[in-house]
């Protein structure tokens, strides 16, 4: 159980009403109990003849209002308990989406969405079952132990010895079954997962897997994890079965053990007869918490799993943390010097074996750079550097002279405008995906930059507006609209530092030239990144740098770069050639 | 907005249940093995009982002799022990089974309605967040299990138990079966009530949780922008209201459950005070004997078990049909592309298509195509070229019928593409999407994409006319490298290049590039320029793209702008007519030499 104590931070505020819950479980235990003690009394009483009706109206009073009582603290009992499940529930899944939150790219290419979802709901859940349910069964077991041990060791304690001996075979039982559960647990959960990655994978590619007629194979695969899932589950309920089964024996054995003991001891005569038949009252009193114990054996076992899982997610350090570097560095105000420094990098994932060599540039503020080269050269990974959503080396990138290391990524953010290269915007209205970076914006900043980027009169066109609700990741957007509103976006963060990655891929010619004008404007005093493949969108840059394969080959101003006749050169009378052919 | 929401009662409930259990069907026999067990386990349990109470009367009693005692002691435990082991065994078997039939029970479920969710159009996901989809296919479904795992099976057994056992406190004494079900009637309205109240919050539960999901689910996927954007404390504040609402549904709904099991315990306190009161009353009055008392006492006590166990797990149940009613409403929407099922499957495509007069819509009136008419023979060659949002992606989801268009014709090979098979279309169209879509699994998967008629060499040969071999094979693992999630370890281009690659690969007849090198650079571009010459030979193709250069050996070109379709010809024809296009072309060309 070492993944669930970990929950104990979050119970902790809550101790005072589980403490109170608890009691009240306590109480209506031992109240209930009281039940069958009041209707003996009453029957002896009668079978004395000693009962009148007064004192039955009395009793049948009594009993009523101990069940009551005794229904008021079970109430009492499952509104704290649960309330507080409920409560650490929301607090756990708070926090993990805090955690998630802080993590770089690099922790999703890891985990897969669907799985992140389902830690989030489903393992989660089983937590909150294990506090709620779990404690509450445990303490009633708890409780009827006690009375039922109590009350046979009073009887006679070396049958009560004798008796409980075979009990202790459980507690290896138990172990061992533990141990086994987990396992099944973990193997049950990681399927679910699995079935919930799927679907989500299967639900957001829906357009290509209907136009390459994927339906069926897609549900074959469905099938096949959703029959794993179900021969997990039924691992899972084999061993759970075995437990339940293995408990009932045992305490069914106990019953044989006391017949054999107790009742040689009844026939010799060391035992009485009342005395027998209480101790077997009380033993059969513990029959229902043994089966229970073995309920909330699997109920904990899930959970610590699945706190396993949560934690995962909720202890993961983050691979670019919050603060680093010492405060005068912390939180600069940026004027956007840029300066690359013999940079080397390589991804750590081992996906590819891509590698960055001796990156060296660098763009003094108000200066534009573009960036041209070769499909997978690493212009997108440059610009994730920069971003620091990918880790650079110490000292390789600065910022106003400062490693960016040092910069808080925040700060470093503040000051930064990305336009990326694929647009993902959100399922919401086309004003918040515009202002999604300042959302206290005015209104007309927001027409603004929606003017610079050539999308307001899209926008004015559809029948909402700018209210108008735009699907997941923008899919009722045509790809141009799309893109367009990214560059408002960030556009509206009046930056310090603009980055266009490959921001006009998607726009006709005619658009691209008057976004080109609007911004040339608005990138007046600001440091501007432009990444392109095509010439005629960089070719005003101040400097140009010709990336291939993760290394600069070319460094130049336009002009400069056709006359080294090179890489470039070559690209630029291949674009030209292309233009005059049609 | 949820209008089903509104049809509570019990009717409704009995239809859900009815539903349910038709899920059953195909395991009949193992139910009727589960009730047999039960019925059986249960019968052990009481002789077990019976046995033990047996044996202490002999030993007590000293009817036996006192060398007969430990013989029979022996003889008794050794029955009592093979009974507990059968019991055992049984039991074990009961629960297997059980959960066996639940587990299956689910399974179908999911696959139906996963088979279900695959069938729906395009529309329909533009609708819905993927994030509520996911939620229906595993929170909702788990839920439903849960409904097995407690005991769904037994309860009807248990049911049955219950009326006989009605039928026999009436046999034995009927004024006094009445006095102790005299509570039944409140019982059954306690019930009704907390039904009614329990069922809204659980609706609204799984409604908050698939909105948390959908909420999480573009927040993941969306994570950088979030962070690029420092939106992570707003992002946060929002994902805590909706996890907050969520916990304030279901503390309201915890009120219920807290309050119903004791309410029921109550019932069950009270009717056994009656049962006492008339009883002992009775007995004073020597109307009543004590075994025909204590004979009710125990009917009443087994009576009230089943029920006390539901009270137990009524919220289990009530959870269950609020996820029933997500799921059956689900798989009951109906696909927007009618008639596709019962199609005309076109075994040779040639490629012919025909617009006519078509207009088509998203969402109502507010029309993208109007109006368009054109023509591709097989064969040809056709890009579309216009501004951005004209409405040029719009007509290949038309080709495709992702969607249905309002008006007017579209003809494939001259039949009306409403009454084509759809797959047996778009299996022999090759697409390649504006947005990539890359899946998790292999480079080789992603190109084949589980059609198991694409062979190795063909996937290399498609590589090569894409030229992203080089690509490939500085890949740690080549065409076996994993591809994560949407493919987010390879560059765009690259991405584009496997899309590229992945409808040549189906040898389609008809091909649709739909700005398919965007973001790919000079010399890829201009090799696959030159691979596409052989590979558009014998087939329709239809290019889509904002540079011109890559349209250039188109044999035709359409020009749409706002919807309608403007212009028409060669490049040539077009530069003569002076419009649109001339002026598009200009501007590239002026670009390029300024
Ligand atoms: N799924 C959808 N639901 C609603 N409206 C849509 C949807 N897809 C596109 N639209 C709208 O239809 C219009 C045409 O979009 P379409 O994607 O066809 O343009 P396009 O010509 O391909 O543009 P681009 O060059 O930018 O890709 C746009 O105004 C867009 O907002
Ligand atoms: N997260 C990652 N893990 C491992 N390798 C990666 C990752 N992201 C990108 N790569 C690899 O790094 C190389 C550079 O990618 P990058 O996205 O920087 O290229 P790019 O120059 O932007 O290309 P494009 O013009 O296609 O956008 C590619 O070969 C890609 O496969
Ligand atoms: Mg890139
Ligand atoms: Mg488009």
């Amino acid at each position: 159980m070492k993944h669930f104590y970990k929950i104990n931070k979050y119970v902790a505020p809550y101790k005072g009403k589980m403490i109170l819950g608890i009691v009240a479980i306590i109480a209506a235990n031992v109240l209930t109990a009281l039940v069958p003690i009041l209707t003996k009394r009453i029957f002896d009483d009668i079978d004395r003849g000693s009962m009148t009706m007064p004192a039955l109206y009395v009793m049948v009073a009594v009993i009523i209002l101990i069940a009551v009582v005794s229904g008021l603290m079970q109430i009492l009992s499952r509104l704290l308990i649960m309330g507080a499940s409920r409560r650490v529930e929301t607090a756990l899944r708070n926090d993990t989406f805090a955690n998630i939150q802080k993590q770089s790219p690099s922790f999703f290419v890891k985990y897969r969405t669907g799985d992140i979802m389902s830690r989030l709901t489903g393992d989660i859940e089983s937590v909150r079952m294990a506090i709620g349910f779990g404690v509450t069964f445990i303490i009633n077991s708890f409780v009827a132990f006690v009375i039922s041990i109590g009350g046979m060791s009073y009887v006679n304690t070396r049958l009560a010895i004798i008796s409980l001996a075979p009990l202790i075979i459980i507690i290896f039982i138990v172990r061992k079954l533990a141990a086994l559960m987990h396992e099944y647990s973990m193997k049950t959960q990681i399927q679910l997962a699995a079935i919930s990655s799927r679907a989500q994978e299967n639900f957001s590619g829906a357009k290509v897997i209907k136009a390459f007629t994927q339906e069926n194979s897609e549900i074959e695969h469905m099938k096949k994890l959703n029959l794993d899932y179900l021969n997990c589950n039924m691992e899972l309920v084999k061993v759970t079965g075995i437990g339940f089964t293995v408990l009932a024996l045992v305490t069914e054995i106990g019953i044989g053990v006391i017949l054999w003991f107790g009742g040689r001891d009844v026939i010799s005569g060391s035992l009485s007869k009342g005395d027998f038949i209480a101790f077997n009252m009380f033993y059969f009193a513990m029959l229902w918490p043994m089966v229970a114990l073995g309920w909330t054996t699997s109920l904990f076992q899930r959970a610590n799993t699945a706190m396993e899982r949560i934690c995962e997610l909720l202890e993961a350090a983050p691979e670019i943390p919050e603060s680093s570097g010492d405060a005068a560095t912390q939180c600069p105000v940026l004027k956007g010097d840029i300066e690359f420094n013999g940079l080397d990098f390589e991804y750590s994932s081992g996906q590819s074996s891509f590698k960055l060599q001796n990156i060296s540039f660098a763009v003094p503020h108000g200066r534009t750079l573009a960036i041209i080269g070769t499909t997978g050269s690493g212009k997108t990974t440059l610009m994730n550097l920069l971003s620091r959503l990918v880790k650079a080396p110490d000292n390789s990138i600065l910022i106003d002279g400062i490693d960016i290391n040092k910069i808080n990524p925040g700060a470093l953010r503040d000051c930064l405008g990305v336009v990326p290269q694929e647009s993902f915007l959100f399922s919401d209205t086309i004003r918040n995906n515009l202002i999604f970076g300042r959302p206290d914006a005015s209104d007309e900043e927001m027409r603004f930059a929606a003017r610079i980027s050539r999308i307001s009169v899209d926008i004015e066109a559809f029948p909402e507006k700018y209210g108008q609700v735009v699907g997941e990741r923008g899919i009722t957007l045509s790809g141009g609209q799309r893109q367009r509103i990214a560059i408002a976006r960030a556009i509206m963060k009046n930056p310090r530092i603009l980055v266009l990655d490959d921001a006009l891929s998607s726009v006709d010619t005619h658009t691209e030239e008057e976004i080109l004008n609007g911004l040339r404007e608005f990138m007046k005093g600001r440091t501007c990144i432009m990444i392109a493949h095509r010439i005629s969108t960089i070719k005003d840059a101040d400097e140009i740098l010709v990336l291939d394969n993760g290394r600069i080959v070319e460094k130049g101003p336009h002009q400069y770069l056709l006359s080294l006749g090179g890489m470039y050169a070559q690209m630029f009378a291949q674009q030209q050639l292309e233009q005059q052919l049609i | 907005m949820n209008h089903s929401d509104e049809l509570v009662g019990k009717a409704y409930d009995a239809k859900l249940m009815k539903r349910f259990f038709s899920y059953l069907k195909p395991y009949r026999l193992y139910v009727v093995i589960i009730i047999f067990l039960i019925i059986t386990t249960t019968g052990i349990s009481l002789l077990g009982l019976n046995l033990v109470a047996k044996a202490l009367e002999y030993i007590t009693d000293g009817k036996l002799a006192e060398n007969e005692k430990v013989s029979f002691l022996i003889k008794f435990t050794a029955i009592y022990f093979l009974m507990q082991a059968l019991k055992g065994i049984l039991g074990y078997w009961q629960l297997y089974i059980t959960n066996y039939v639940g587990q299956k029970v689910i399974n179908d479920i999911r696959n139906q309605l996963y088979s279900h969710l695959q069938g729906l159009s395009m529309s329909f996901y533009d609708r819905n967040p993927v994030g509520r989809l996911v939620t229906r296919m595993t929170s909702d479904v788990e839920n439903l299990a849960e409904l097995f795992a407690s005991g769904l099976i037994a309860f009807f057994v248990d049911i049955f138990l219950m009326l006989s056992i009605c039928v026999m406190m009436f046999i034995t004494d009927w004024r006094l079966a009445l006095i102790s079900l005299a509570i039944l009637p409140a019982l059954f309205a306690v019930t009704m009530i907390f039904r009614s109240k329990a069922r809204q919050t659980y609706r609204d539960s799984r409604k908050q949780i698939a909105a948390l999901n959908s909420y999480l689910q573009e927040n993941v996927v969306g994570m950088a922008i979030v962070q690029i954007f420092r939106r992570e404390k707003r992002n946060y504040d929002d994902f805590e209201r909706l996890n907050h609402e969520m916990m304030v549904t279901n503390i309201k709904s915890l009120f219920y459950f807290a309050l119903f099991f004791p309410s029921i315990n109550l019932f069950f306190t009270i009717s056994t005070a009656l049962l006492i009161w008339q009883g002992a009353g009775s007995i004073m009055a020597g109307a009543l004997t004590f075994p025909v008392f204590y004979l009710f006492w125990s009917y009443l006590q087994k009576f009230f078990q089943p029920i006390r166990d539901l009270g137990e797990k009524y919220n289990i149940l009530q959870s269950a049909m609020a996820s029933s009613e997500r799921l059956f409403k689900l798989m009951d929407t109906p696909s927007d592309i009618s008639g596709s099922a019962q199609g005309r499957i076109v075994d040779i495509l040639r490629g012919d298509i025909k617009f006519r007069n078509v207009n088509f819509s998203y969402e109502k009136d507010n029309y993208v195509l109007k109006d368009v008419s054109f023509h591709v023979s097989p064969g040809e060659s056709v890009a579309i070229v216009g501004l951005t949002g004209s409405g040029k992606t719009t007509i290949t989801n038309l080709l495709l019928r992702f969607y249905d268009i309002q008006e007017g014709e579209i003809l494939i090979d001259d039949i009306p593409i409403k009454d084509i098979d759809i797959s047996s279309l778009r299996s022999k169209v090759g697409l390649i999407l504006q947005d990539v879509h890359l899946f998790t699994g292999t480079v080789s998967e992603n190109i084949k994409l589980g059609n198991s008629a694409i062979t190795d060499e063909t996937m290399e040969s498609v590589i090569e006319y894409v030229n992203a071999s080089e690509f490939i094979s500085r890949l740690p693992g080549g065409f076996k490298s994993e591809v994560k999630e949407r493919g987010a370890t390879f560059s765009v281009g690259e991405k584009q290049l496997l899309s590229f690659a992945r409808a040549l690969a189906i040898d389609p007849k008809l091909l649709i590039l739909d700005e398919a090198t965007s973001s790919i650079d000079t010399e890829t571009e201009q090799l696959i320029q030159q691979a596409m010459e052989k590979l558009i030979k014998g087939r329709t193709s239809i290019i889509i793209a904002h540079r011109l250069s890559t349209i250039k050996k188109a044999d035709r070109i359409i020009v749409i702008h706002k919807g309608r379709m403007v212009e028409e010809g060669t490049h040539q024809e077009l530069l003569a007519q002076n419009g649109i296009y001339t002026k598009l072309y200009e501007l590239q060309y002026k670009m390029q030499n300024k």
